[in-house]
Protein backbone atom coordinates (compact mmCIF):
# COMPACT_ATOMS: atom_id res chain seq x y z
CA UNK A 1 0.00 0.00 0.00
CA UNK A 2 2.91 2.83 1.24
CA UNK A 3 4.60 1.63 -1.87
CA UNK A 4 1.72 2.56 -4.17
CA UNK A 5 0.74 5.97 -1.91
CA UNK A 6 4.36 7.19 -1.53
CA UNK A 7 5.08 7.79 -5.59
CA UNK A 8 1.67 9.67 -5.93
CA UNK A 9 2.28 11.76 -3.06
CA UNK A 10 5.50 12.84 -4.82
CA UNK A 11 3.67 13.39 -8.33
CA UNK A 12 1.15 15.48 -6.31
CA UNK A 13 3.78 17.49 -4.61
CA UNK A 14 5.32 18.24 -7.45
CA UNK A 15 2.43 18.86 -9.77
CA UNK A 16 1.18 21.20 -7.63
CA UNK A 17 4.96 23.19 -7.01
CA UNK A 18 4.70 23.45 -10.55
CA UNK A 19 1.37 24.70 -11.50
CA UNK A 20 2.59 27.47 -8.45
CA UNK A 21 5.71 28.33 -10.20
CA UNK A 22 4.46 28.80 -13.99
CA UNK A 23 1.65 30.68 -12.76
CA UNK A 24 4.33 32.91 -10.82
CA UNK A 25 6.18 32.72 -14.36
CA UNK A 26 3.56 32.73 -16.88
CA UNK A 27 0.43 35.03 -16.93
CA UNK A 28 -1.53 32.50 -18.26
CA UNK A 29 -5.61 33.19 -17.33
CA UNK A 30 -6.07 29.27 -16.74
CA UNK A 31 -3.30 28.80 -14.39
CA UNK A 32 -4.16 31.70 -12.00
CA UNK A 33 -7.13 30.39 -10.99
CA UNK A 34 -5.95 26.93 -10.05
CA UNK A 35 -2.91 28.49 -8.50
CA UNK A 36 -5.04 30.82 -6.06
CA UNK A 37 -6.88 27.39 -5.09
CA UNK A 38 -3.74 25.67 -4.52
CA UNK A 39 -1.94 28.66 -2.42
CA UNK A 40 -5.24 29.22 -0.28
CA UNK A 41 -5.31 25.02 0.50
CA UNK A 42 -1.50 25.80 2.02
CA UNK A 43 -3.07 28.74 4.03
CA UNK A 44 -5.44 26.70 5.23
CA UNK A 45 -2.98 23.69 6.13
CA UNK A 46 -0.56 26.11 7.52
CA UNK A 47 -2.45 27.05 9.46
CA UNK A 48 -3.99 23.80 10.83
CA UNK A 49 0.02 23.13 11.34
CA UNK A 50 0.49 25.95 13.66
CA UNK A 51 -2.31 24.68 15.43
CA UNK A 52 -1.36 20.59 15.48
CA UNK A 53 2.68 22.09 16.09
CA UNK A 54 1.36 23.90 19.23
CA UNK A 55 -0.11 20.31 20.86
CA UNK A 56 2.58 18.53 20.16
CA UNK A 57 4.89 21.17 21.83
CA UNK A 58 1.89 20.98 24.69
CA UNK A 59 1.89 17.04 24.89
CA UNK A 60 5.98 17.10 24.77
CA UNK A 61 5.97 19.10 27.66
CA UNK A 62 3.02 17.10 29.47
CA UNK A 63 4.87 13.52 29.08
CA UNK A 64 7.71 15.21 30.64
CA UNK A 65 5.54 16.32 33.59
CA UNK A 66 4.00 12.76 33.75
CA UNK A 67 7.63 11.49 34.05
CA UNK A 68 8.89 9.87 37.72
CA UNK A 69 11.86 11.58 37.20
CA UNK A 70 13.54 14.70 35.76
CA UNK A 71 10.55 16.58 36.03
CA UNK A 72 11.04 20.34 34.90
CA UNK A 73 8.81 23.39 36.53
CA UNK A 74 8.86 24.93 33.07
CA UNK A 75 7.28 22.43 31.66
CA UNK A 76 4.24 23.08 34.17
CA UNK A 77 3.94 26.81 33.47
CA UNK A 78 3.96 26.42 30.00
CA UNK A 79 1.22 23.76 30.18
CA UNK A 80 -0.10 26.16 32.87
CA UNK A 81 0.46 28.99 30.50
CA UNK A 82 -1.08 27.72 27.79
CA UNK A 83 -4.59 26.52 29.06
CA UNK A 84 -5.17 30.06 30.49
CA UNK A 85 -4.15 31.59 27.26
CA UNK A 86 -6.47 29.26 25.07
CA UNK A 87 -9.26 29.64 27.63
CA UNK A 88 -8.88 33.64 28.35
CA UNK A 89 -8.48 33.74 24.72
CA UNK A 90 -11.87 31.76 23.88
CA UNK A 91 -13.89 33.80 27.04
CA UNK A 92 -12.79 37.22 25.70
CA UNK A 93 -11.34 36.33 21.79
CA UNK A 94 -8.32 36.98 20.92
CA UNK A 95 -9.21 40.62 19.28
CA UNK A 96 -10.13 41.82 22.84
CA UNK A 97 -7.93 45.04 24.30
CA UNK A 98 -7.41 43.61 27.30
CA UNK A 99 -6.56 40.37 26.51
CA UNK A 100 -3.80 41.96 23.87
CA UNK A 101 -2.71 43.79 26.49
CA UNK A 102 -2.48 40.93 29.15
CA UNK A 103 -0.13 38.84 26.25
CA UNK A 104 1.60 41.80 25.14
CA UNK A 105 3.09 42.56 29.00
CA UNK A 106 4.03 39.02 29.44
CA UNK A 107 5.38 38.36 25.99
CA UNK A 108 7.61 41.93 26.04
CA UNK A 109 9.62 41.34 29.08
CA UNK A 110 10.20 38.42 28.25
CA UNK A 111 11.80 39.25 24.93
CA UNK A 112 13.88 41.89 26.57
CA UNK A 113 15.46 39.86 28.88
CA UNK A 114 16.11 37.32 26.72
CA UNK A 115 17.79 39.95 24.12
CA UNK A 116 19.40 41.56 27.20
CA UNK A 117 20.77 37.94 27.77
CA UNK A 118 21.41 37.51 23.98
CA UNK A 119 24.27 40.72 24.07
CA UNK A 120 26.06 39.56 27.33
CA UNK A 121 26.10 35.81 25.16
CA UNK A 122 27.69 37.31 22.37
CA UNK A 123 30.24 39.43 24.29
CA UNK A 124 31.35 36.84 25.88
CA UNK A 125 31.26 34.42 22.95
CA UNK A 126 33.57 36.92 20.95
CA UNK A 127 35.64 37.59 23.86
CA UNK A 128 36.24 33.76 23.92
CA UNK A 129 36.45 33.14 19.95
CA UNK A 130 40.04 33.46 19.90
CA UNK A 131 40.61 30.65 22.48
CA UNK A 132 38.32 28.47 20.40
CA UNK A 133 39.55 29.01 17.02
CA UNK A 134 42.55 31.19 16.52
CA UNK A 135 42.82 32.20 13.10
CA UNK A 136 42.94 34.73 10.67
CA UNK A 137 38.90 34.83 10.32
CA UNK A 138 38.65 35.10 14.02
CA UNK A 139 41.25 37.90 14.11
CA UNK A 140 39.80 39.57 10.70
CA UNK A 141 36.42 39.22 12.88
CA UNK A 142 37.33 40.55 16.20
CA UNK A 143 38.80 43.51 14.23
CA UNK A 144 36.23 44.37 12.19
CA UNK A 145 33.94 43.80 15.21
CA UNK A 146 35.50 46.41 17.33
CA UNK A 147 36.37 49.06 14.26
CA UNK A 148 32.60 48.93 13.17
CA UNK A 149 31.54 49.74 17.09
CA UNK A 150 33.97 51.84 17.22
CA UNK A 151 32.27 53.98 14.23
CA UNK A 152 29.31 53.23 14.88
CA UNK A 153 29.81 55.04 18.02
CA UNK A 154 31.48 58.40 16.04
CA UNK A 155 35.09 58.34 17.84
CA UNK A 156 36.33 58.84 15.03
CA UNK A 157 35.24 62.12 13.80
CA UNK A 158 37.28 64.59 11.43
CA UNK A 159 36.87 64.76 7.90
CA UNK A 160 39.95 62.42 7.11
CA UNK A 161 38.35 59.44 8.94
CA UNK A 162 34.69 59.83 7.79
CA UNK A 163 36.05 59.11 4.50
CA UNK A 164 37.74 56.32 5.67
CA UNK A 165 34.97 55.17 7.64
CA UNK A 166 32.52 55.05 4.12
CA UNK A 167 35.00 53.41 2.15
CA UNK A 168 35.17 50.69 5.03
CA UNK A 169 31.66 50.30 5.37
CA UNK A 170 31.30 49.33 1.69
CA UNK A 171 33.32 46.40 2.35
CA UNK A 172 30.79 44.15 4.34
CA UNK A 173 28.07 45.49 1.89
CA UNK A 174 29.98 43.84 -1.18
CA UNK A 175 30.49 40.64 1.02
CA UNK A 176 26.53 40.36 2.46
CA UNK A 177 26.04 40.91 -1.24
CA UNK A 178 28.20 37.90 -2.32
CA UNK A 179 26.72 35.74 0.59
CA UNK A 180 22.93 36.67 -0.26
CA UNK A 181 23.98 35.96 -4.04
CA UNK A 182 24.98 32.46 -2.98
CA UNK A 183 22.04 31.64 -0.89
CA UNK A 184 19.81 32.22 -3.20
CA UNK A 185 21.60 29.90 -5.64
CA UNK A 186 21.57 27.25 -2.96
CA UNK A 187 18.03 28.32 -2.81
CA UNK A 188 16.51 27.67 -6.18
CA UNK A 189 18.61 24.61 -6.26
CA UNK A 190 17.15 23.08 -3.20
CA UNK A 191 13.09 24.23 -4.84
CA UNK A 192 14.02 22.47 -8.14
CA UNK A 193 15.18 19.57 -5.95
CA UNK A 194 12.23 19.49 -4.07
CA UNK A 195 10.22 20.10 -7.80
CA UNK A 196 11.43 17.18 -9.03
CA UNK A 197 10.66 14.78 -6.16
CA UNK A 198 14.44 14.19 -5.97
CA UNK A 199 14.34 15.38 -2.59
CA UNK A 200 10.83 14.78 -0.53
CA UNK A 201 11.06 16.59 3.20
CA UNK A 202 7.98 14.60 3.40
CA UNK A 203 9.11 11.19 4.41
CA UNK A 204 9.97 8.35 1.46
CA UNK B 1 5.26 38.52 -19.50
CA UNK B 2 7.98 40.76 -18.25
CA UNK B 3 12.27 40.66 -18.75
CA UNK B 4 12.16 39.49 -15.15
CA UNK B 5 10.01 36.37 -15.25
CA UNK B 6 11.03 35.54 -18.89
CA UNK B 7 14.62 35.69 -17.17
CA UNK B 8 13.63 33.71 -13.92
CA UNK B 9 12.13 30.76 -16.51
CA UNK B 10 14.77 30.62 -18.38
CA UNK B 11 17.28 30.46 -15.21
CA UNK B 12 14.82 27.99 -13.47
CA UNK B 13 14.04 25.69 -16.67
CA UNK B 14 18.36 25.81 -17.54
CA UNK B 15 19.15 24.78 -13.37
CA UNK B 16 16.69 22.23 -13.60
CA UNK B 17 18.09 20.80 -16.77
CA UNK B 18 21.59 20.74 -15.10
CA UNK B 19 20.48 19.00 -12.09
CA UNK B 20 19.07 16.22 -14.27
CA UNK B 21 22.01 15.90 -16.37
CA UNK B 22 24.45 15.71 -13.28
CA UNK B 23 22.10 13.51 -11.42
CA UNK B 24 21.26 11.08 -13.42
CA UNK B 25 24.59 11.33 -15.95
CA UNK B 26 25.59 6.93 -15.94
CA UNK B 27 27.41 5.80 -12.59
CA UNK B 28 30.44 4.77 -14.78
CA UNK B 29 31.15 8.84 -15.84
CA UNK B 30 30.10 10.06 -12.32
CA UNK B 31 33.24 7.33 -11.08
CA UNK B 32 35.04 8.45 -13.93
CA UNK B 33 35.03 12.15 -12.83
CA UNK B 34 33.90 12.22 -9.44
CA UNK B 35 32.74 15.37 -7.70
CA UNK B 36 36.00 15.97 -5.03
CA UNK B 37 34.78 17.94 -2.40
CA UNK B 38 36.93 20.44 -0.92
CA UNK B 39 38.31 20.02 2.23
CA UNK B 40 35.66 21.92 4.95
CA UNK B 41 36.85 21.33 8.32
CA UNK B 42 33.55 22.32 9.91
CA UNK B 43 32.06 19.34 8.20
CA UNK B 44 34.96 16.99 8.75
CA UNK B 45 34.42 17.55 12.63
CA UNK B 46 31.00 16.87 12.38
CA UNK B 47 31.37 13.68 10.86
CA UNK B 48 33.61 12.98 13.67
CA UNK B 49 31.41 13.92 16.49
CA UNK B 50 28.33 11.72 15.18
CA UNK B 51 30.48 9.15 14.93
CA UNK B 52 31.67 9.63 18.89
CA UNK B 53 27.73 10.28 19.81
CA UNK B 54 26.78 7.03 18.53
CA UNK B 55 29.59 4.98 19.59
CA UNK B 56 29.12 6.61 22.69
CA UNK B 57 25.25 6.20 23.29
CA UNK B 58 24.97 10.07 23.49
CA UNK B 59 22.18 12.05 21.52
CA UNK B 60 22.32 14.23 18.61
CA UNK B 61 20.10 17.16 18.41
CA UNK B 62 18.81 18.63 14.99
CA UNK B 63 17.97 21.94 15.25
CA UNK B 64 15.94 23.45 12.16
CA UNK B 65 15.15 27.27 13.01
CA UNK B 66 12.35 28.82 12.24
CA UNK B 67 10.93 30.80 9.46
CA UNK B 68 11.12 34.29 10.11
CA UNK B 69 7.81 35.09 10.57
CA UNK B 70 6.71 33.66 6.80
CA UNK B 71 5.21 30.62 8.17
CA UNK B 72 6.79 28.42 4.93
CA UNK B 73 9.51 26.98 5.53
CA UNK B 74 12.32 28.15 3.68
CA UNK B 75 15.05 26.57 1.62
CA UNK B 76 17.43 26.86 4.76
CA UNK B 77 14.51 24.88 6.58
CA UNK B 78 14.66 22.21 3.64
CA UNK B 79 18.38 21.75 4.03
CA UNK B 80 17.83 20.87 7.50
CA UNK B 81 15.62 18.31 6.81
CA UNK B 82 17.73 16.37 4.48
CA UNK B 83 20.47 16.44 7.17
CA UNK B 84 17.99 15.58 9.46
CA UNK B 85 17.03 12.52 7.45
CA UNK B 86 20.69 11.28 6.94
CA UNK B 87 21.94 12.22 10.79
CA UNK B 88 18.40 9.86 11.86
CA UNK B 89 20.05 7.28 9.18
CA UNK B 90 23.25 7.25 10.66
CA UNK B 91 21.75 7.00 14.98
CA UNK B 92 18.83 5.96 14.80
CA UNK B 93 19.82 2.49 16.35
CA UNK B 94 22.15 4.79 19.09
CA UNK B 95 21.15 4.23 22.69
CA UNK B 96 19.83 7.53 22.60
CA UNK B 97 17.51 8.12 19.70
CA UNK B 98 18.15 11.63 17.94
CA UNK B 99 16.11 14.44 18.53
CA UNK B 100 15.00 17.41 16.59
CA UNK B 101 13.35 21.21 17.46
CA UNK B 102 11.70 23.58 15.31
CA UNK B 103 10.27 27.13 15.63
CA UNK B 104 8.23 26.22 12.16
CA UNK B 105 4.89 24.32 12.39
CA UNK B 106 5.30 23.37 9.31
CA UNK B 107 8.91 22.01 9.46
CA UNK B 108 7.83 20.56 12.78
CA UNK B 109 5.76 18.37 11.06
CA UNK B 110 7.95 17.47 8.88
CA UNK B 111 10.21 16.77 10.84
CA UNK B 112 8.03 13.92 12.94
CA UNK B 113 7.55 12.47 9.21
CA UNK B 114 11.01 12.02 8.28
CA UNK B 115 12.02 10.43 11.93
CA UNK B 116 8.55 8.31 11.42
CA UNK B 117 10.06 7.11 8.01
CA UNK B 118 13.61 6.85 9.43
CA UNK B 119 12.61 4.40 12.11
CA UNK B 120 9.74 2.27 9.99
CA UNK B 121 12.58 2.15 7.46
CA UNK B 122 15.04 0.60 10.06
CA UNK B 123 12.75 -1.85 11.62
CA UNK B 124 12.04 -0.28 14.64
CA UNK B 125 8.70 1.78 14.17
CA UNK B 126 7.44 1.33 17.10
CA UNK B 127 10.51 2.83 19.10
CA UNK B 128 9.21 6.53 17.28
CA UNK B 129 7.81 8.81 19.39
CA UNK B 130 6.11 11.99 17.85
CA UNK B 131 8.10 14.00 20.77
CA UNK B 132 11.84 13.32 19.35
CA UNK B 133 10.52 16.09 16.71
CA UNK B 134 8.80 18.82 18.24
CA UNK B 135 7.83 22.64 17.58
CA UNK B 136 9.81 24.23 20.98
CA UNK B 137 7.87 27.86 19.81
CA UNK B 138 6.98 30.17 17.30
CA UNK B 139 9.25 33.29 17.83
CA UNK B 140 12.85 33.82 17.28
CA UNK B 141 13.52 34.11 21.18
CA UNK B 142 10.51 31.77 22.44
CA UNK B 143 12.12 29.12 19.92
CA UNK B 144 15.55 29.57 21.57
CA UNK B 145 13.50 29.38 24.55
CA UNK B 146 12.05 25.84 24.37
CA UNK B 147 15.32 24.98 22.58
CA UNK B 148 17.68 25.42 25.39
CA UNK B 149 16.24 22.73 27.88
CA UNK B 150 16.90 19.86 25.31
CA UNK B 151 20.93 20.73 24.38
CA UNK B 152 20.85 21.30 28.71
CA UNK B 153 19.16 18.12 29.53
CA UNK B 154 18.49 15.48 27.06
CA UNK B 155 22.25 14.31 27.00
CA UNK B 156 23.04 15.88 24.04
CA UNK B 157 26.67 15.40 22.46
CA UNK B 158 26.30 16.74 19.29
CA UNK B 159 23.95 20.02 18.11
CA UNK B 160 23.63 20.66 14.70
CA UNK B 161 21.85 23.57 13.82
CA UNK B 162 20.47 23.98 10.45
CA UNK B 163 18.20 26.35 9.30
CA UNK B 164 16.73 30.50 9.52
CA UNK B 165 17.99 31.92 12.54
CA UNK B 166 18.52 35.56 13.90
CA UNK B 167 20.81 36.33 16.32
CA UNK B 168 19.34 34.27 18.69
CA UNK B 169 21.24 31.39 17.68
CA UNK B 170 23.94 32.71 20.05
CA UNK B 171 21.91 31.43 23.06
CA UNK B 172 22.04 27.73 21.89
CA UNK B 173 25.43 28.11 20.77
CA UNK B 174 26.48 29.01 24.71
CA UNK B 175 23.74 26.33 25.55
CA UNK B 176 26.10 23.76 23.71
CA UNK B 177 29.32 24.84 24.87
CA UNK B 178 28.18 24.75 28.21
CA UNK B 179 26.70 21.54 28.64
CA UNK B 180 30.48 20.16 27.08
CA UNK B 181 28.63 19.90 23.50
CA UNK B 182 29.67 20.07 19.62
CA UNK B 183 27.82 22.67 18.00
CA UNK B 184 27.95 23.40 13.92
CA UNK B 185 25.78 25.67 12.44
CA UNK B 186 24.66 26.81 9.03
CA UNK B 187 22.23 29.87 8.57
CA UNK B 188 20.80 31.36 5.76
CA UNK B 189 20.40 34.95 7.32
CA UNK B 190 23.53 37.31 7.73
CA UNK B 191 22.66 38.17 11.37
CA UNK B 192 22.51 34.32 12.42
CA UNK B 193 25.72 34.31 10.42
CA UNK B 194 27.68 36.66 12.14
CA UNK B 195 26.21 35.46 15.63
CA UNK B 196 27.09 31.60 14.63
CA UNK B 197 30.57 32.60 13.68
CA UNK B 198 31.38 34.11 17.40
CA UNK B 199 29.11 31.63 19.28
CA UNK B 200 29.82 27.99 17.45
CA UNK B 201 32.10 25.43 17.78
CA UNK B 202 32.44 25.50 14.02
CA UNK B 203 30.19 27.67 11.95
CA UNK B 204 29.08 27.37 8.11
CA UNK B 205 29.45 30.85 6.16
CA UNK B 206 26.95 31.88 3.25
CA UNK B 207 26.41 29.06 0.57
CA UNK B 208 28.31 26.81 2.94
CA UNK B 209 24.63 25.59 4.32
CA UNK B 210 23.63 23.90 0.95
CA UNK B 211 26.91 21.65 0.68
CA UNK B 212 25.84 20.16 4.15
CA UNK B 213 23.92 17.36 2.70
CA UNK B 214 26.32 16.41 0.01
CA UNK B 215 29.46 16.14 2.87
CA UNK B 216 26.94 13.75 5.07
CA UNK B 217 26.21 11.82 1.69
CA UNK B 218 22.90 11.94 1.82
CA UNK B 219 22.67 11.20 -1.62
CA UNK B 220 24.07 11.67 -5.01
CA UNK B 221 21.24 14.43 -5.91
CA UNK B 222 22.51 16.77 -3.28
CA UNK B 223 26.46 16.32 -5.13
CA UNK B 224 24.87 17.17 -8.36
CA UNK B 225 22.87 20.59 -6.54
CA UNK B 226 26.53 21.61 -5.53
CA UNK B 227 27.49 20.94 -9.63
CA UNK B 228 24.71 23.45 -10.29
CA UNK B 229 25.04 25.97 -7.87
CA UNK B 230 29.25 25.97 -9.28
CA UNK B 231 28.02 26.42 -12.56
CA UNK B 232 25.45 29.05 -11.74
CA UNK B 233 27.92 31.10 -9.88
CA UNK B 234 30.14 30.84 -12.43
CA UNK B 235 27.68 31.74 -15.02
CA UNK B 236 26.62 34.95 -12.14
CA UNK B 237 30.43 36.20 -12.06
CA UNK B 238 30.25 36.28 -15.55
CA UNK B 239 27.30 38.30 -16.19
CA UNK B 240 28.53 40.61 -13.38
CA UNK B 241 31.52 41.11 -14.84
CA UNK B 242 30.03 41.90 -18.37
CA UNK B 243 27.69 43.94 -16.84
CA UNK B 244 30.62 46.44 -15.00
CA UNK B 245 32.94 46.18 -18.79
CA UNK B 246 30.16 47.54 -20.23
CA UNK B 247 29.05 50.21 -17.79
CA UNK B 248 32.74 50.96 -18.05
CA UNK B 249 32.83 50.73 -21.46
CA UNK B 250 29.54 53.37 -21.83
CA UNK B 251 31.13 55.68 -19.29
CA UNK B 252 34.56 55.97 -21.60
CA UNK B 253 32.51 55.95 -24.43
CA UNK B 254 30.76 59.25 -22.56
CA UNK B 255 27.90 58.03 -21.58
CA UNK B 256 26.35 57.66 -17.80
CA UNK B 257 27.91 54.33 -17.30
CA UNK B 258 29.15 55.10 -13.99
Amino acid sequence: MSKIKLPIAAVVAAAAGLVVLLGYFLPLPALQPIRDLLLNWAAILTGMAVLVGILNMVGAHWQRLSQPKNRDAASLVLVLAFWVTVAVGIWLSPAHPVFRRIITHIQMPFESSMMAVLSVTLTLAAARLLQQRRDLMSILFLVSAILFLALAAGLFNNPLMNLMANFLQQIPLAGARGILLGIALGSLVTGIRVLMGADRPYGE
Amino acid sequence: MNLDSILGLIITITAAAALLFFWLRPQRKQEHGAVSLRNLPALMQLRRAVGLAVEDGKRLHVSLGQSGGSAIPSAAGLVGLATLRRIAQLSTLGDRPPVATSGEPLVSLLSQDVLQTIYNQSGVGAQYRPTQARLTGITPFSYAAGALPVIRREQVYTNILVGSYGAEIALLCDASDRAGAFSLTASDTLTGQAAAFAAACQPLIGEELFALPAYIQAGPVHKASLLVQDLLRWVLIGALLLGAVFKLVQWILGGTGL
